[in-house]
């Protein structure tokens, strides 16, 4: 099943007792060090890390760092063109093709199969018999990225290998980002990192943050989420449009939660990871979610594929054409499934309608009033694109595009049975989730307006000392301790 | 560094003294075995141990289907609700060689029952198990043993999801109880439930059919969707066969056995469903041929009158069942 890899068990998760252990053990240690060697710490810490799950596939790590490596090298040694373009694209198909045997062979050889197989032809080649590499997705873009920045001549080529290969397996944002840019954090690794108390602290308050996001909020919901979404024929109405809600708001905390746990635990040790998500949920259109949701991957995506295919300042088809490309293939980055290729294809149709019907929704906006009242408008607009959002998040979360209408048929069924929402996972489970998504949703507004962090440094230590002490009671009281593996995991 | 190591533990000795706080709640409130379902069942059986000749096994349909009042001989329903195949093996290891003159073994049967595993759908009651009847799931590395040990040890960490939930409850049960003035001491499973010394869940009540209706669906659902899923059945078959191997072993005879269920609830369950579970069955009774097996989940001598709600029996339908097997396995 799509939604349970089977491998959770047996990897340090942020989530997971063996985190408690280890992240504790490599800051001890690592602050232990001379500062000038600290980072010798990092990467046998991250292979560990990464070993802890399948000690095997960090052959595959190792495999890929090592054509960018030697690929990066060789094109500092030259001023041909030609040449650089050729490294580049031996680059591209040595982890491309990482990827895609390992990720995408079996999706393609299915619906190969599947198709000739309709045609009357034989077909008759087996799948490959292989678990899917966590966060090869994420470390294969990452090192993609510097060959392609080498290539531009925007960095130099790292001399050393050992640093390289730390920017590439980089334990907090190993296995699920945020996606790092050369220029952002190789260099990081080049300073001198020394203790410093406010960084550490601010560090640790990210983590906890984060891990409230996960365990509190997103493995809740995952409760209702999984049981409906299990079966979507056996639900009714209205247990189905809540399971299409919850779902965002999971998958938000689940991957957000992640990447505050991944900088907070990046910060403790010295270094700045990029944000991901700047609560995507107020997005009041397409465009502007993609600003706010998995920035890193939106920006990755925008810089070495939409801008080098013409980016905006294109004719209209071609515009139209570049946003089908960069969102069919962002949605494949997801899963090698029909279903992230429809969400993507969802959301670059919703990107190209916005832009075809510009114009007289201007015109509708001026008709009706709303141009005089810009709060209301700005409201209307982020409740539409957040339904949007919502609708694509469906097809993104169900088993099967036939699952995904099965949902919405359900939902437009308008068949209401009572108690049925208690039914999933019982009302105490079903209220808490609830209430932990609108305490979210509040902390996270305040936060945005106020700094929170900041307005709380400023009150006298025994008020500090409360808010943090409440929050982490928070996460033990009602926290799901059962060690659920983040979704962008997968990817 | 030393300004931050002495801020760090000064938050960690807080943090600390709130649990402990916290543990003494929570150790007051479950643990003790005078109190919550599980404690209560163990105390009762460990009292009767030396008597009892027929063991129940299953989940809450089982635990309100037999009432041990009506059996020839001494009798203990230890069925609980939510219960899986493997949570079932686990107790009759756990109680076998401490019941001397076991005779008898029922194990009830529910449509869902091959493909539910408590751990999966409510790891709240797999922690209730661990509490009460000390199982310690082996660690997962040796250097996660020390917070192994600790939650294992500690009332909080086994139940903190459920312990907030039953403070909230208990305060509201305590304050209903002085409202009335009644003083008895709240326990937070006690209003749901009324045990007998037998183990039996006992329950007057009966469910208008609307009520019935109104609830059935629902109900069927939720245990649908352990069916659909169909992950466990492997699993819980090899936990049966094992649960019959055990009781052979000791010379004890096991019977099996499905309890009756509403018509409402019938006809929301889906019929390949059931279908699956009959078939499922029928391959384990070809493989023990000597274990017998009765379907009472259309028993004809069982009225609408007899249920307290859609899936579970009333008193006068526990004693009806009851009797019915006494019936054909006894006389």
């Amino acid at each position: 099943m799509r939604w349970r890899s089977g491998w959770s068990n047996d990897s340090v998760l942020f989530n997971s007792k063996e985190f408690l252990i280890f992240f504790p053990l490599v800051v001890l240690l690592y602050y232990a060090l001379p500062p000038r060697r600290r980072w010798w710490l990092l990467l046998p810490a991250s292979y560990a890390f990464y070993m802890s799950w399948r000690p095997t596939y960090l052959a595959l790590i190792l495999l890929s760092t090592t054509i960018v490596y030697f690929v990066g090298r060789a094109m500092a040694a030259t001023d041909s063109q030609t040449r650089r373009k050729t490294l580049l694209i031996l680059s591209l198909v040595g982890n491309l093709g990482l990827l895609f045997a390992f990720k995408y062979f079996n999706f393609f050889n299915d619906n190969l199969g599947a198709l000739l197989d309709g045609l009357g032809l034989g077909y008759a080649y087996a799948g490959l018999s292989v678990a899917l590499p966590v966060g090869i997705s994420f470390y294969t873009f990452q090192a993609l990225g510097y060959n392609i920045d080498v290539y531009r001549g925007e960095v130099q080529a790292e001399k050393r290998f050992g640093k390289l290969a730390l920017f590439v397996a980089f334990f907090p944002q190993l296995v699920a980002g945020p996606i790092e840019r050369t220029k952002r954090l190789l260099p990081q690794f080049d300073r001198i990192v020394r203790f410093d108390q406010a960084q550490v602290l601010d560090g640790l308050k990210l983590m906890t943050w984060g891990l409230f996001k996960k365990v509190v909020v997103a493995d809740r919901l995952a409760m209702f989420v999984n049981a409906v979404f299990a079966d979507p024929a056996a639900g009714d109405s209205l247990q189905l449009l809540a399971a299409a809600y919850f779902f965002s708001f999971q998958i938000y905390c689940d991957f957000s939660g992640y990447t505050d746990i991944a900088r907070g635990a990046a910060r403790v040790l010295g270094f700045e990871l990029t944000l991901n998500f700047r609560r995507p949920f107020h997005a009041d259109s397409i465009r502007d979610f993609w600003r706010r949701w998995h920035i890193t991957l939106s920006t990755w995506f925008r810089d070495y594929l939409y801008i080098p295919l013409g980016g905006g300042r294109v004719r209209a088809r071609r515009l139209y054409f570049n946003l089908a490309v960069v969102f069919l293939l962002s949605g494949l980055w997801h899963g090698a499934a029909w279903t992230f290729v429809v969400w993507g294809a969802l959301h670059g149709t919703l990107l190209i309608v916005s832009h075809l019907s510009s114009g007289w929704r201007q015109r509708l906006v001026e008709k009706v009033g709303l141009m005089r009242r810009p709060l209301l408008h700005r409201w209307w607009r982020i409740f539409v694109t957040f339904h949007l959002v919502v609708g694509a998040f469906v097809v993104f979360r169900a088993a099967s595009l036939a699952d995904a209408w099965r949902v919405f048929a359900g939902i437009g069924r308008l068949q209401l049975s009572p108690g049925s929402l208690n039914a999933v996972v019982g009302s105490w489970n079903f209220l808490l989730a609830i209430f932990w998504v609108i305490a979210l949703e509040i902390v996270e507004t305040l936060h945005d307006r106020f700094d929170l962090r900041r307005v709380l440094a400023r009150r006298g230590v025994v008020v500090r000392y409360l808010a943090y002490l409440a929050l982490v009671l928070v996460i033990l009281l009602f926290g799901v301790f059962e060690e659920v593996e983040f979704i962008y995991f997968q990817f | 560094m030393k300004r931050f190591v002495v801020k760090f533990s000064a938050f960690l000795l807080l943090l600390a003294a709130a649990l402990a706080l916290l543990e003494i709640n929570a150790r007051v409130m479950y643990p003790d075995p005078e109190r919550g379902v599980l404690g209560q069942k163990k105390r009762y059986l460990r009292e009767q141990r030396e008597r009892v000749e027929i063991l129940v096994l299953g989940n809450s349909h089982s635990e309100c289907s037999i009432d041990p009042a009506f059996l020839p001989r001494t009798g203990f329903n230890l069925s609980m609700p939510g219960i899986d195949l493997r949570t079932n093996h686990y107790l009759l290891n756990y109680w076998i060689d401490d019941l001397p003159r076991l005779d008898t073994l029922l194990i009830e049967l529910s449509f869902f029952t091959f493909s539910f595993d408590v751990a999966e759908m409510r790891p709240y009651f797999t922690k209730d198990f661990l509490l009460q009847f000390g199982v310690r799931p082996p660690a997962n590395k040796w250097f996660t043993l020390p917070v192994d040990l600790l939650s294992y040890s500690s009332a909080f960490w086994l139940k903190h999801d459920q312990f907030v939930h039953d403070l909230v409850r208990r305060q509201r049960i305590t304050l209903f109880h002085r409202l009335i003035g009644n003083r008895a001491p709240a326990d937070p499973d006690m209003p749901r439930f009324v045990f007998q010394e037998n183990g039996y869940r006992w329950s007057a009540r009966i469910r208008s059919a609307r009520e019935r209706r109104k609830w059935a669906r629902p109900k069927a659902e939720e245990t649908m969707r352990y069916q659909r899923e169909k992950k466990f059945i492997a699993a819980n078959m090899a936990h049966l066969t094992a649960i019959v191997e055990t009781a052979r072993a000791r010379n004890v005879t096991p019977v099996l056995f499905s309890s009756p269920l509403t018509e409402e609830y019938l006809e929301f369950y889906d019929d390949m469903l059931k279908r699956e579970f009959y078939d499922l069955l029928y391959e384990f009774l070809t493989k023990n041929p000597d274990v017998r097996y009765f379907d009472l989940i259309r028993a004809a001598f069982i009225t609408p009158a007899n249920f307290r709600d859609a899936d579970h029996l009333n008193a006068s339908g526990g004693q009806a069942v009851t009797q019915y097997l006494v019936e054909q396995l006894w006389r």
